[in-house]
């Protein structure tokens, strides 16, 4: 195992069962992250990046959840061989998570100084009156006053609850944040206060985090590097730079030019043409190549394996395998 | 550019009574639709975007002022007046998952609107050939005729609500968030059929909006509101390259713009949206303005001309813009 790498995903691969048949949420999925990075995860509604989160977390509901097969290593020790026991201490306290509605994340009947301390009390060995100063300052820390420590959710705004569920992930030092659309559900100016929030934080305690969103605009912001989620695996994988100065796979070009620019002027956007698979569908070759403008007889038959195209640049697409 | 307004709203004022005085949600509105044109309605959540589009067409009745359409004024048309006034103005609503009837098959989902009138009611081939026409005109394939909402993602579900809309031949229609429930690349391929069918059927459109990148795409004027009142309103290139008023400067430069190595000068706002129940006196933005002063807090701003079409409602603003 090399160690400079906090979190190693692979060949991770998960499948629900539904009615319908088998979906397979995650395909082979391989990932990496290392010390005091951010990586940013991006993909459509049902690419996978939630179940990935979930996975990392052990918080796949089993049954209907399965986890197939893969590896998760997280500081060299394979999370998913590790027992229950050991996991409840790692969850929230290396690993915490962040997650998409603050409206539903927190208890209504607690008080927020209370689910701070929840998390404190049950990774540390102190008493209460210290993990009470803990929360308070740990309220400070992410801009709330801390004579409102002993209110409760609902009587703070949107943006003001999810800086106290940011508080919570940060209460025990974890080394690594799972953030799961944590601005999808605020406005943009608030939006703009919670992501320079969290960018500050994150350099002052070199925590690594996984940032899980739809908008490419979010990543350019805090991340440093990106893997493009496309039908449950990865189809691109690059520092931040690379992939917006040269996107190379057809879905991730074909995402950038969905986006309206604000910067020009164009008549119409250009689409990518059809819908994203259903979860059940089977595709054989390239999961992309139903909708890829430049499908080649191969990519309905084989999948394609990963090319680099430089050093921490891949993508997986016959396109680039002979470049 | 034909000039000629098909909408005009002057003065509109709609308090709601809550608990604690009354709620502002639309405060004295003035605006216009030219033929053929988009307004964009832009602001965050609470501001009463959806609210002044409910107003206009009396899903909600408004307590002062009028609305024009083709010079008569809505808010005082009797119940016959009514019921032609709503074939010719339509509305699209948000979510496509909650508005639609799960249990109307698309069929008649598309040709419900179509039953308040008599060649239609009377006529089920006629009525079957429209709805055919208009499904093909949204892109909607003929074998989904007989399908049911849940059948349907969300893309083709909003293709259903535009089809029904569009099923009566309205001159005006009001989208209200058409598409942000919508994945990106599905976002798009809407966003490029409303503006197709815009140009075929001379349609006016409101397009109430949070996303400010979709909304300079389609839009031709753009209305920023801010607690109930209009805060700017102006040409979509002038907001974008010169904006007036400091909030939207702030909603301009709190968007995540998905480029890299972009410097930008951003202005991230202190606090929260203040309450709209009973609110102050004096400009509503002054309370989170970096510019404020005394005077902000006392004189409530008028939205007035600052020359080339473009109106502001700041007292800091000089009557010539600057260039």
């Amino acid at each position: 195992m090399e160690n400079n790498k906090l979190l190693q995903i692979m060949d991770l691969c998960v499948t629900y069962k539904t009615q319908e048949g088998l979906v397979h949420a995650v395909n082979n999925l391989n990932l990496e992250i290392s010390d005091k990075e951010t990586l940013g995860f991006v993909g459509e509604t049902g690419a996978g990046k939630t179940t990935t989160a979930m996975a990392i977390m052990r918080l796949i509901p089993c049954p209907p959840g399965k986890i197939e097969k893969g590896k998760i290593f997280f500081e060299g020790e394979d999370l998913l061989k590790i027992s229950d026991r050991k996991m409840r201490k790692i969850q929230g306290k290396d690993i915490s998570m962040i997650f998409q509605d603050p409206m539903t994340s927190l208890n209504p009947v607690m008080r927020i100084s209370e689910q701070i301390m929840e998390m404190i009390l049950l990774h540390k060995k102190i008493n209460k009156k210290e993990a009470y100063a803990e929360a308070c300052k740990l309220l400070e820390l992410v801009g709330i006053k801390k004579e409102r420590a002993d209110d409760y959710p609902h009587q703070f705004s949107g943006g003001m609850k999810q800086r106290v569920v940011i508080a919570i992930s940060l209460a025990c030092s974890p080394k690594l944040i799972i953030a799961d659309e944590p601005t999808t559900a605020l406005d943009v100016t608030i939006q703009a206060q919670v992501l320079s929030l969290m960018k500050d934080l994150k350099d002052e305690f070199g925590t690594s985090m996984i940032l899980i969103t739809h908008d490419l605009g979010v990543v350019a912001e805090i991340c440093d590097k990106v893997a493009i989620m496309y039908a449950g695996s990865v189809v691109e994988y690059a520092s931040k730079e690379k992939l917006y100065l040269n996107p190379s796979h057809p879905y991730t070009k074909g995402l950038f030019n969905s986006i309206p620019k604000l910067d020009t002027d164009e008549e119409f956007l250009e689409e990518i043409d059809g819908l994203p698979p259903e979860p059940t569908d089977v595709i054989s070759g390239c999961a992309f190549n139903p909708r890829c403008p430049y499908c080649m007889e191969r990519c309905e038959k084989e999948k394609p394996g990963i090319t680099y195209l430089d050093k921490e640049h891949y993508v997986c697409c016959f396109l680039y395998e002979n470049k | 550019m034909n000039t000629e307004k098909i909408l005009e709203v002057k003065n509109l004022k709609k308090y709601f009574k809550v608990k604690n005085g009354m709620l502002h949600a639309v405060d004295d509105l003035s605006f216009y639709i030219n033929k053929g044109e988009t307004l964009g309605l832009v602001g965050e959540s609470g501001c009463g975007k959806s609210t002044t589009g409910r107003t206009l067409i009396r899903l909600i009745e408004a307590d002062e002022g009028e609305v024009l359409f083709h010079n008569k004024d809505v808010l005082k048309f009797n119940k016959p007046e009514m019921k032609e006034f709503r074939q010719q103005a339509q509305m699209v609503f948000q979510d496509p998952y909650s508005s639609l009837n799960p249990r109307l098959s698309i069929f008649e989902l598309i040709s419900e609107p179509l039953m308040n009138s008599n060649q239609y009611r009377k006529d089920k081939v006629k009525t079957n050939a429209r709805v055919k026409k208009l499904m093909e005109v949204v892109g909607l394939s003929e074998r989904l005729i007989n399908s049911y909402p849940h059948e349907l993602d969300g893309g083709r579900r909003q293709r259903v609500g535009i089809a029904r809309a569009l099923s009566p031949n309205p001159e005006f229609v009001i989208l209200d968030e058409p598409v942000s429930a919508l994945d990106v690349c599905i976002q798009a391929q809407i966003i490029n059929l409303l503006k197709r069918l815009q140009k075929e059927l001379e349609l006016s459109f409101l397009f109430i909006s949070h996303d400010l990148s979709v909304v300079k795409h389609i839009s031709d004027r753009i209305a920023v509101m801010y607690l109930g009142k209009m805060v700017e309103l102006s040409d979509y290139n002038a907001i974008f390259a010169d904006p007036l008023h400091p909030y939207t400067q702030a909603l301009l430069s709190a968007i995540p713009i998905p480029k890299v190595n972009v410097e930008r000068n951003r202005t991230i706002l202190v606090g929260d949206v203040p309450s709209p129940v009973n609110p102050p006196e004096g400009c509503r933005f002054a309370g989170r303005c970096i510019h404020a002063q005394e005077k902000c807090h006392q004189e409530t701003p008028e939205l007035r001309e600052v020359g080339g079409n473009r109106f502001v409602a700041c007292h800091l603003v000089n009557n010539e813009p600057s260039e």
